[in-house]
This record gives C-alpha cells, structure tokens and sequence, in this order.
C-alpha cells in the first residue's frame, strides 16, 4: 500500500521575488522524506527562498501553479479547514518569528495551549522534555530578546516540533555549525523524520555543500527552482494565503 | 486633482476605513464564537494583560485628571450659580458635564495616549518580527488571540476606569465645594441622583462601549497595517492616535447632538440656562 504524499507539487508552480519570478516542480513528498530547495543559480536568492518556505508553510499561494498539501490546495480551504492542516505543519523561521512578550517555554508551549487539547501538566511535562532535549532548559525563562542566534533558531525549532508535525518547512540552516557538521537541531529535526515519520523541507538561499552532503548522508535530496524567464507577474512572494 | 476631486477621494478613503473597522471587529467577534472552544486559557490570559495594562496601570492618570476636572467644574459652577442656593443647578451640572460628557472624553483620552499608542506599536512590531506569521502557521488565529481579547479588555477597562472617574470626581469635587463654599452634601448627592437618568446612562454606555470598541480596533488595524519595514511602526502609531482622537471627537458629539435632539438628555447648556 503506498503512503500518501505530504505534500505534491503538480507541474510547476512559481513565486516572484524581488521582481524576479521563479519556477519549481514538480515534486512529491512523501512522510519522511527530507529535501533541500535551493535556487538553481550560483548566486544567493534569498527571497525566492523565503516565498518557497511560505508556500509551501500555507503562508502564501504561488503566483501560478498547484501545491496541494495533505490532498488539498490550502489556497481554497477555508479557514476552519484551512487551520486543521496548519496543524500538522510546523515552520521554522530563520529569524524572528519568538513572541517577544513570552518566555522561552511559554513560546514553546503555544502550538500545544493554542489548540487547548492539553491539560497544563501534559503541556509542561512536554515543553520540559522538548527543551531538555534541546539543551535549552537553562533559557525556560528568558525572553527571546535576550538570546543568541544559535539559541533563538534552537528555540524555534523546540517550538515547531512540541505538537508532533507532520511536515516541517526550515527557512535556512539556522544554527548549523559547519565545525561539527551539524547541530543539535537539525540531530533532533532528523531524529523526528526517523521517529515518527515528519517530512521536512529546507528551504536555502543558495547551494550550502556541507548540509546537501549531510542531508544526502541521511537519504534526503535536493531540488532546484530556477529563474522563470516569462514576464514577472502575481504578488510579490505569492499571494497571502 | 481638484479639490472636489480631492474632498470625494478623502471620504471614499475614509468610508473605506470605517468599512475595514467594522470588518475588524466582525471578524474578531466571528473567530472568538468560531474557535471558542481552542486555547481557551491563553483567550482569558490576553484579555487580562489587557485589562490590567489599559485598565488598572491607568487609574493613577484618570484619578489625577478626574480630580483636576471635578475641582474646575465645582469652581465654575459655584461661580455661576452661587453657592448654598446654586447647590442643586451644581450638582446636576457635575453629573451632566463630568460624568456624561467630560468623563468619558478624558477617560478615552489617557487610553488613547497609553494603550492605542502601545497596542499600534505592539502589533506592528509583531508584524515586522514575524511573529504574526508565525502564529498563523501554527493555526493560531491572531485576530482572536491578539484582536478580539484588546477589543474586549479595552472595553472593560474603559468601563472600570470611567467608574473610577466619576467616583472621583464626585468625590474629589464635592471636597473642593465644601472647601470653597459650605455644600450640604445631602443636597449636593440628591441633585447628583436626579440628574442621572436611563437615557443620560444609555448615551455613556453607548459612548464607552462603542468608543472603546471604536479607538481598540482602529489600533489593531494600523499595527496589522505595518507590512514589513520597522520605519513603519511610528507611522503606524501616530496614525492610530489620531485616527483614534477623531473618531472619539465625532463619536462623542453626535451621541450628546443626538440626545440633545431626542430630548431624553438634558445637555450641559440646558442645565445651564
């Protein structure tokens, strides 16, 4: 019996970025699968990249094209419909994105007292575990103001996998540390693919050899979008979805 | 552009704005009955911050002001009517002036100088940060977490603080009668009493509730307004205080007009004459 894709990219589907459209598809993801989305070009385009994330995390519509996530176009779901798929995802911004007037463990908390299906005991439990496990249980009470980058994305990504997703889009390679070949995030982003089988995507300005190699070491792929020669059109980074 | 041309763009401009205001307000009120049952604790959590903040942090600048305006009004009203015999005429003029007309203005002043300010800020920051974004992805709505619980928190503490308000003006009036002039205070509260009637507390209520309502949701529309630049917050902010100020302005003058008009509200100028 074959699994149902998490996410399909039927054709292409293109987003416009800093004036410049750009083209990607198409692609199938399956639940624990990892892809790398890169610009096929050899200069950084981070724009494009960030209106790939945000597609593909419900944020916006492509400017032409079809992603169907979880056997629907977010696009035409309304809203109630439309926040049961956000519940399976998660998004892990490159930066900002922390609830400035919380806590480390209260923003870690919010995707579970959101939905409000957890008790306060089952939410602590969690987000302690989840922190723990993010080496960041010394951080429980600061503010995301005072925290580092490395911390921050650390922070970003415990919050992203508290409710279990089941597809993950990662806005760059956040606290990689090319020194190690890796960090503890994106240890535990894998450990969670393998666990419980989240697909994850990882959208990267430009090509990063190290994370392909790494990526590629854990059977993950790349895919390119390229630039779109056809005339500009559609909503700068897609449409707001 | 010609100024008709310019006079007809500015009030489809406007008309526009009131048309988004009330959208904000029908959306916020939509998704709370929508997604009442969701993160329950984090909607009542909000509206307290809000209500604390709006509310109780503003009581030392509304009793200041209630003091300062109950000390002038009692002041120019002993100097209108006379003391002991002008007892009643400035007890009804109190209630009519301070608590009717007076009150709510100010008491919608302070909010709009701390809280629309801080809430316009507030939102925009958030939108420049991403955090809105972020809760959107989360399937957080954040016109019910963030909107509605600033719209009901406003309202409440605008409530709470014109109570506030009006017990001490009346207080704080009625010592600097007594101290100016020798006020019975029995007469003093009677003439207080007979001036308040259902009519006269419909139009307050109206001006408290619908203002609050009003000048919290113009806030939250000009912070979710900033689109992605942090130049933009302080625009965003002075364009929510303004917005606010004029709509507060307009909003009080045709309720007390309209009131004066139906007659079931005596107006300042009736007590007057």
């Amino acid at each position: 019996m074959s699994v149902a894709p998490v996410l399909v990219v039927s054709g292409r589907v293109s987003v416009v970025a800093e004036g410049e459209r750009w083209s990607l598809g198409p692609v199938t993801v399956r639940p624990g699968d990892m892809l790398a989305l890169r610009p096929a070009a050899d200069r950084p385009v981070p724009e494009a990249a960030l209106a790939f994330a945000r597609v593909l995390a419900t944020l916006a519509s492509p400017s032409s094209g079809r992603v169907e996530l979880f056997g629907s176009d977010p696009a035409a779901l309304p809203y109630l419909s439309l926040q049961r798929v956000r519940f399976r995802l998660a998004l892990v911004q490159e930066s900002g994105g922390l609830l400035s007037n919380r806590t480390v463990a209260e923003n870690v908390a919010l995707p579970l007292r959101a939905r409000g299906d957890a008790g306060d005991d089952a939410v602590e439990a969690e987000v302690g575990a989840v922190l723990g496990r993010f080496g960041l249980s010394d951080l429980a009470t600061r503010r995301p103001h005072g925290l580092g980058a490395a911390a921050a994305f650390g922070v970003r990504a415990a919050r992203a996998l508290v409710a279990r997703p089941e597809w993950v889009v990662v806005e760059g390679v956040g606290d990689w540390e090319a020194s190690r070949g890796g960090s503890r995030s994106w240890e535990l982003i894998d450990a969670a693919r393998e666990a419980s089988g989240t697909a994850c995507a990882v959208c990267l300005p430009g090509a990063h050899s190290e994370f392909e190699a790494w990526l590629a070491g854990r059977g993950g792929r790349v895919e390119t979008f390229a630039a779109d020669t056809r005339a500009p059109g559609g909503a700068e980074g897609g449409r707001d979805a | 552009m010609n100024p008709v041309d310019r006079l007809g763009a500015a009030v489809l401009s406007g008309g526009r704005h009131v048309l988004y205001l009330l959208g904000l307000v029908y959306l916020a009120a939509k998704t709370t009955w929508l997604l009442r049952r969701q993160g329950r604790r984090e909607f009542r959590r909000e509206i307290l911050l809000q209500v604390y903040f709006t509310g109780v942090q503003a009581i030392g600048p509304v009793v200041t002001l209630a003091a300062l305006a109950g000390t002038v009004v009692v002041a120019e009203g002993l100097a209108l009517f006379g003391t002991l015999s002008g007892a009643e005429a400035l007890g009804r003029e109190v209630t009519v002036l301070l608590l009717r007309e007076v009150g709510p203005l100010l008491v919608a002043g302070v909010v709009i100088a701390r809280s629309v300010t801080a809430i316009a800020a507030e939102l925009g920051t958030m939108r420049v940060q991403r955090e809105i974004e972020a809760l959107e992805v989360m399937g957080v709505s954040p016109i019910r977490l963030l909107v509605a619980p600033r719209l009901l928190g406003g309202v409440m503490a605008l409530l709470g603080l014109n109570v506030v308000f009006g017990v001490a003006a009346l207080a704080l009036g009625f010592a600097s009668a007594r101290a100016i002039a020798a006020i019975p205070a029995s007469l003093f509260l009677s003439a207080v009493l007979s001036a308040v009637s259902a009519a006269g507390l419909l139009a307050v209520a109206v001006k408290i509730v619908v203002g609050g309502l009003g000048i919290m949701a113009i806030a939250c529309y000009h912070g979710f307004d900033v689109r992605g630049a942090p130049t933009e917050v302080p625009v965003a902010v002075s364009r929510a205080a303004l917005n606010a100020l004029v709509f507060l302005v307009i909003l009080h003058a045709s309720i007390t007009l309209l009131a004066f008009l139906v007659g079931g509200a005596p107006s300042p100028m009736a007590v007057i004459r």
